[in-house]
C-alpha cells in the first residue's frame, strides 16, 4: 500500500484494516513519508499485540512490514 | 482483533480507531492510549451536574466501561446545570442514571454502560465500586464524600473528589496511599446545611470547568501513571484556577490508620436525605416493582400523579402525602423528616401493592 504524499493518521486506518482480513503469518507493505504514521502504526502493532513490525528508512520515505499475527 | 472494554469484535480495527483518529494523533495518547481508555472501567457516582458532565467526556474518550450510579429522577430545575439532559427526560420522567446511560450509548455505541438507580449509602458502596479501576464523586454532599473517601481507600480505588457551589469549585485527585485523602484535607468533616444544588445554586460553566479538571488529572493517571496531588481551587467569575499541594497526615483516621467508620454504619430501612425534606425508605426486602403498572391500581388511598417503567409519583393517604416510588422498591417520602411515620405509610402502601400483585420477590 503506497501512502507516500499522504497525511496520517488515514495510512494507518486503512493499513490496520488491511493488515486484519490477512491470514496469521502473512505480510503487508506499507509505504509512507509521514513518521507520524511510523510512529503510530509502531505503536497500534505493539500495543494491540497485532503481529510484528520492521520499518526500513529509504530516500525520502519509509517501508513498514506488518506481519499478522 | 479486538481491544478489551466494549470494542465490538464485529468492527474491524480501523473502523474503530476511525473514531479515534484525532485523539490518537496527539503525543500523549496515541493507539496504546486508546486501548489503555477502553480497557479502563469507572464508576461515576451521581449523574446530576458534574456526573453528567463526566460521563459525557468519558463516553467520548471511548472509556471501555461506566457505572452510572444515582438515586434521583430529572426534574426541570436540573436543565440548566446538567449536560446530556433534555425536557423530554423531564416529560418522561427518568432516573439520572437511565438517562445518562441512554444518552452517552448514543454518543458511543463501543463502550458498557451500566446504570444503577440507587442510593449510594454504606450498604452499597462497595459493591459498586469494587470491579472498577477509578472512581469520580458527582454527589452534591459531604456525608457521602467521606463515605466514598473510606470506601476507595479501603478497596485501593483511586477516587476524584469535586466540589461545586455558584461560581467555584474544588477538585482533589486522591490516590489510596500516594496522595493526601479527603481526610487529611479536612479531617473533620463539615456539616452538611443543604443540597448545595438547591441552597446556592450552580454555574454551569464552573460545572464544566471542574469536571473537565477532574477528567484530565484521571487521563494522565491512566496514560502515564502521573497523579496530581494538588487542590484545584476554581473562581470561574473571574476565571482563576489555582492549585494548593496538599500533603498526607500520617495521624489521618482514614488512609493513615485504616479505620473505616462509616462503612460500619448500616444504614435502616428509613433515613433523612441529607440537606432537604425528603425520607427515604428501602423495602423490607429486595424486590421489583412494576411501576408502570400502578395506574391500574384500585384504592381510595392511592392517586398515581404518572408512572413509568422506572419511577412514580403517588399521592397517598388522602392526598396528605406525596412519595416517588422506584421499581426496585425504594420510595422518597417528599416533605417529611419523620422517619418513622414516613415508614409506617411506607409499609402500609408495601402490602396493599403485593396484595395487588405489583409487587415481585426477588428469590
Amino acid at each position: 500500500m503506497d501512502f507516500k504524499g499522504h497525511g496520517c493518521p488515514d495510512p494507518v486506518i486503512k493499513s490496520l484494516d488491511r493488515l486484519a482480513e490477512l491470514k496469521p503469518g502473512e505480510t503487508l507493505i506499507v509505504l509512507t513519508d509521514s513518521e507520524k504514521c511510523v510512529e503510530l502504526l509502531e505503536d497500534a502493532i505493539t500495543s494491540l499485540d497485532l503481529g510484528r513490525i520492521s520499518i526500513v528508512k529509504l530516500s525520502g520515505y519509509y517501508k513498514i512490514i506488518l506481519e499478522r499475527k | 482483533m479486538n481491544v478489551r472494554g466494549g470494542y465490538a469484535p464485529k468492527t474491524k480495527i480501523g473502523q474503530f480507531l476511525e473514531r479515534y483518529s484525532r485523539l490518537m494523533l496527539i503525543k500523549e495518547i496515541g493507539i496504546s492510549g486508546i486501548k489503555k481508555l477502553a480497557d479502563t472501567r469507572v464508576a461515576i457516582l451521581g449523574c446530576g451536574a458534574t456526573g453528567s458532565v463526566i460521563a459525557e467526556l468519558l463516553a467520548r474518550l471511548g472509556v471501555g466501561f461506566i457505572r452510572l450510579v444515582d438515586r434521583d429522577f430529572i426534574e426541570i430545575s436540573n436543565l440548566p446545570r446538567t449536560h446530556l439532559y433534555t425536557e423530554n427526560d423531564v416529560k418522561l420522567n427518568l432516573p439520572k442514571a437511565i438517562a445518562c446511560a441512554n444518552h452517552i450509548k448514543e454518543i458511543n455505541s463501543d463502550i458498557e454502560v451500566d446504570p444503577r438507580v440507587t442510593s449510594i449509602i454504606s450498604n452499597n458502596i462497595e459493591d459498586l465500586i469494587k470491579d472498577v479501576d477509578i472512581v469520580f464523586d458527582g454527589t452534591d454532599n459531604f456525608s457521602t464524600r467521606y463515605l466514598i473517601n473510606e470506601a476507595s481507600i479501603k478497596l485501593n480505588k483511586p477516587w476524584v473528589l469535586i466540589g461545586v457551589e455558584r461560581w467555584y469549585g474544588n477538585v482533589k485527585f486522591i490516590v489510596p496511599e500516594k496522595t493526601a485523602c479527603l481526610r487529611c484535607l479536612l479531617p473533620i468533616p463539615p456539616r452538611d446545611v443543604g443540597n448545595a444544588c438547591d441552597i446556592l445554586g450552580i454555574v454551569n460553566t464552573t460545572v464544566s470547568l471542574a469536571a473537565s479538571i477532574a477528567v484530565s488529572e484521571v487521563l494522565k493517571y491512566i496514560l502515564k501513571n502521573e497523579i496530581g496531588d494538588s487542590l484545584y481551587v476554581i473562581d470561574s467569575y473571574r476565571n482563576e484556577v489555582s492549585k494548593i499541594r496538599v500533603s498526607r497526615r500520617n495521624d489521618c483516621v482514614t488512609c493513615g490508620q485504616h479505620r473505616f467508620e462509616l462503612l460500619k454504619v448500616r444504614v435502616g430501612r428509613a433515613r433523612a436525605v441529607c440537606g432537604s425534606r425528603q425520607v427515604e425508605v428501602f423495602p423490607p426486602k429486595p424486590v421489583t416493582i412494576s411501576t408502570k403498572d400502578l395506574s391500574r391500581i384500585r384504592s381510595d388511598e392511592i392517586h398515581v400523579v404518572n408512572a413509568t417503567e422506572y419511577v412514580a409519583r403517588l399521592n397517598v393517604a388522602d392526598g396528605s402525602a406525596e412519595l416517588v416510588l422506584f421499581n426496585d422498591g425504594r420510595a422518597i417520602v417528599l416533605e417529611t423528616l419523620d422517619e418513622e411515620a414516613a415508614l409506617r405509610m411506607y409499609d402500609k402502601l408495601f402490602n396493599l401493592l403485593a396484595k395487588q400483585g405489583i409487587v415481585q420477590f426477588k428469590t
